[in-house]
């Protein structure tokens, strides 16, 4: 499967649900003027975040888009090992991404939109450190925290992000306040794994098995992102 | 919020045909390597530090690796670190691999170490980690060389002043100019820190115990570049521990462009056993080297004794590399001495008898003794023996107060005579244990067949102690045997009710299995593995 096959197919998947329902919120009517500057705030799966929009070409009913958005989990989460054991696992996700799109509204009536463009992240990792803050007891034998010692593993992508959509609000709002709703993909490329480690995974082959974790992550290439965004309008000075 | 992400990941396995990361690792143990050297630290108090920082560096440093090939050299819990040799290295006499050990720990002064490896046989080293505290007659300076080497102001360490002038005291000079090297001819470069370690010499005992050899230069290269005869330390005119080091490769310096001077302060009323008087200017004391990595010990061009402007009398000599050095006069050993052929009624030796090397009008006169079985026809050979002394040979009877002594002898004398020792009372042979019975260790697992082929590893290294002991002492290897659904081995250093603490790892030093506190109740020692992952 191709990438656009890949990236269309998971926008309209998505978007086939919610589309009927959204459709009936939105009325084309006439609204502001075509060059009213847009900022809005938006709730994200890529994290909160702000856009500012403005239509570029009434004509072609084609939008600007800038916009930056947040996401960090670093919560410590306790993993149980079996018999009363448990393994400690700190997560490290900070997502920032600052984005610039185009959006084109192909059909004059309906407020539906295809929205392309791209965006850079500054630390596109996932990261996860594991290890025991006690020892772990399994089957009557032990191994001491610092014989299991600590695990390290990231995933790093492409600091620079491709990013499709297709979303549903209206190119000229209507209302002062407005709402768009918005299922895309980033495209993060492919991703790479560095393993550091302490301890216990030494002694094995962790370090030969290393590419074919590489090859089986190598899917992991895309972000989907569900958006909602709450936009308002600057009035025209 | 939390079925907006449900959503999103779903989708992002379905858009990316995610697999699972792991489908298909396979994760094995390494097959470790031959141990190639076993390195125990050791402490005045008996407890390591909490952390010690190991490195290797030198030449060869490349080809050392840990026994699992990694390069993250650490030392078990109780201070053992293995060493092994890249697979792709031979050591031999004409290629040996020679590197150092360097181990730092807070509080404690930094060790180095040289290692040299001529075969595959695994090399023992015991090495003392001391604390700063502890090291009363140790000197540290820090300096700083060129990047080429080059010491741009003079270097002089000096050891610290001590209460008891008989303990010694020692300096070095390293003038400015002077070029430093490793020991593949390196310029090492940056900040260096200088040691010098004062040896104790204020007995003779005491100077010994820290010198290699246990007071015998073992066939030391002479000047003439001959190996001569081992020499046997009489009275020592100082000894001193020098290293010099980067604080920041830790490439160890080994030669000067420029000698270096070294000074001993002479203990007041030390006498030379040449001329039988108190040592006076002008006098020379044979100087030697030892080379830690190789255990060589070399004679050198000997310095001099000098009065200083203050009046006190100091050995003033000129280094070219850095080791242990001795001034000291030495009495040269006979590599081989007279020996004695015992006629005895007894046929075989059960028992072992207490024998005595006396030295003639020597002052301490048993200069040798150790024990021995003896039956008729035997012939024990002396050797190690003073040059230019005459020696008679004892033995003492097992059973009674019966002693045998012979004629007087040369040390270096190769005759060979009759000792008669009959008028020793029969042994009484003590009764014929049968040996121990050995405990079974065994890992069984919960199959009725085992698929070999996905055992991460198939021998295991373990070790145990006595719980509440804090040695621990290894377990043959713990093998699987194919076709079996258990790992085994057997030792006869483990009794049934006793309790033990075992580990057991992939590798030496890799212990990461423990099984504490377990009561030994019969000759098996069964550990039961809960997982079928391995099970056909």
């Amino acid at each position: 499967m191709g990438i656009k096959q890949s990236i269309l197919g998971c926008i309209l998947t998505g978007l086939s649900s919610i589309y009927p329902a959204l459709s009936q919120l939105v009325t084309p009517t006439a609204g502001f003027p075509s060059s009213t500057l847009r900022l809005g705030v938006q709730l994200s799966t890529a994290g909160i975040g702000f856009q500012a929009e403005k239509q570029v070409s009434a004509q072609h009913r084609l939008s600007a888009r800038l916009g930056v958005s947040y996401l960090a989990y670093r919560k410590t989460i306790q993993v149980a090992a079996g018999e009363g054991s448990s393994l400690t696992v700190y997560p490290d996700l900070v997502l920032g991404i600052a984005q610039a799109s185009l959006k084109w509204h192909p059909l004059r009536q309906y407020p539906f939109y295809i929205a392309a463009g791209g965006g850079y992240t500054g630390r596109p990792s996932l990261g996860v450190t594991l290890l025991t803050k006690d020892k772990i007891t399994f089957g009557g034998l032990e191994m001491k925290a610092e014989d299991l010692g600590i695990v390290n593993a990231s995933v790093r992508w492409h600091h620079v992000l491709g990013y499709a959509a297709l979303g549903v609000g209206r190119p000229v709002p209507r209302r002062r306040i407005g709402v768009n709703v918005e299922l895309g993909c980033y495209y993060l490329g492919t991703p790479d794994v560095s393993l550091n480690y302490e301890g216990f995974l030494e002694t094995t082959t962790i370090q030969e098995q290393l590419p074919k974790i590489r090859q089986n992550i190598a899917g992991y290439r895309y972000l989907p992102s569900l958006t909602i965004a709450l936009t308002y309008v600057i009035p025209p000075l | 919020m939390r079925k907006l992400y449900t959503i999103g990941i779903v989708l992002f396995g379905l858009i990316s045909a995610c697999r699972n990361p792991i489908e298909g690792v396979e994760l094995r143990f390494i097959t470790p390597s031959p141990v190639a050297a076993e390195v125990l630290f050791t402490t005045s108090s008996g407890e390591m530090p909490a952390h010690v920082n190991i490195r290797i560096v030198g030449p060869d440093a490349g080809l050392i690796t840990t026994t699992v090939n990694s390069k993250r050299f650490r030392l078990t819990a109780d201070g053992v670190l293995y060493l092994s040799v890249d697979k792709t290295a031979q050591p031999s006499p004409s290629r040996p691999l020679r590197f150092w050990v360097v181990a730092k720990a807070e509080g404690y002064t930094t060790l180095i170490q040289p290692v040299q490896l001529t075969d595959n046989n695994t090399r023992s080293l015991s090495l003392r980690l001391t604390t700063n505290a502890e090291n009363k007659l140790m000197a540290e300076k820090t300096a700083a060389s060129t990047a080429s080497g080059v010491v741009q102001e003079t270097i002089t360490v000096q050891s610290p002043t001590q209460p008891n002038q008989a303990i010694g005291q020692s300096a070095i000079t390293i003038s400015q100019g002077t070029r430093l090297d490793d020991l593949a001819g390196e310029p090492v470069g940056g900040p260096l820190q200088v040691q010098a370690r004062q040896l104790d010499i204020s007995t003779k005992s005491t100077a010994l115990a820290e010198l290699p050899g246990n007071g015998v230069l073992d066939h030391p290269i002479m000047l003439t570049g001959q190996r001569g005869s081992s020499q046997a330390i009489h009275t020592i005119g100082g000894a001193v521990n020098l290293e010099l080091f980067s604080s920041n490769t830790y490439q160890v310096v080994k030669t000067f462009s420029k000698p270096v001077r070294l000074n001993f302060a002479i203990t007041p009323g030390l006498v030379n056993p040449i001329t039988n008087r108190p040592i006076e200017a002008g006098d020379q004391i044979p100087l030697f080297s030892y080379d830690a990595m190789t255990n060589t010990w070399r004679q050198e061009v000997p310095g001099q004794v000098q009065r200083t402007q203050q009046g006190q009398l100091e050995y003033v000599a000129e280094i070219t590399h850095l080791s242990i050095w001795l001034a000291a006069f030495t009495r040269e050993l006979c590599d081989a001495g007279p020996s004695f052929k015992l006629v005895t009624a007894f046929s075989s030796g059960a028992v072992t008898y207490t024998c005595q090397v006396i030295q003639e009008g020597g002052s301490n006169p048993v200069v040798q003794s150790f024990n021995t079985a003896i039956y008729n026809g035997k012939v024990i050979n002396l050797w190690g023996l003073e040059r230019n002394t005459r020696v008679k040979f004892r033995i003492f009877d097992a059973e009674s107060r019966a002693v045998v002594t012979s004629g007087t002898y040369d040390a270096c004398s190769q005759t060979e005579s009759i000792l008669d020792v009959r008028s020793f009372k029969p042994v009484t042979v003590p009764p014929v244990t049968s040996s121990p019975k050995a405990v079974t260790i065994t890992l069984q697992f919960p199959c009725k067949k085992i698929n070999a082929a996905k055992l991460p590893t198939q021998e295991l290294y373990a070790r145990f102690r006595e719980t509440g002991t804090t040695s621990w002492k290894m377990l043959p290897v713990i093998r699987y045997e194919s076709g079996k659904t258990t790992f085994s081995t057997t030792s006869t250093d483990l009794t049934p009710g006793k309790t033990y603490d075992l580990q057991a790892g992939p590798a030496p030093g890799y212990y990461s299995f423990n099984q504490p506190g377990i009561k030994l109740g019969t000759y098996q020692y069964l550990i039961k593995i809960k997982t079928k992952e391995f099970c056909e």
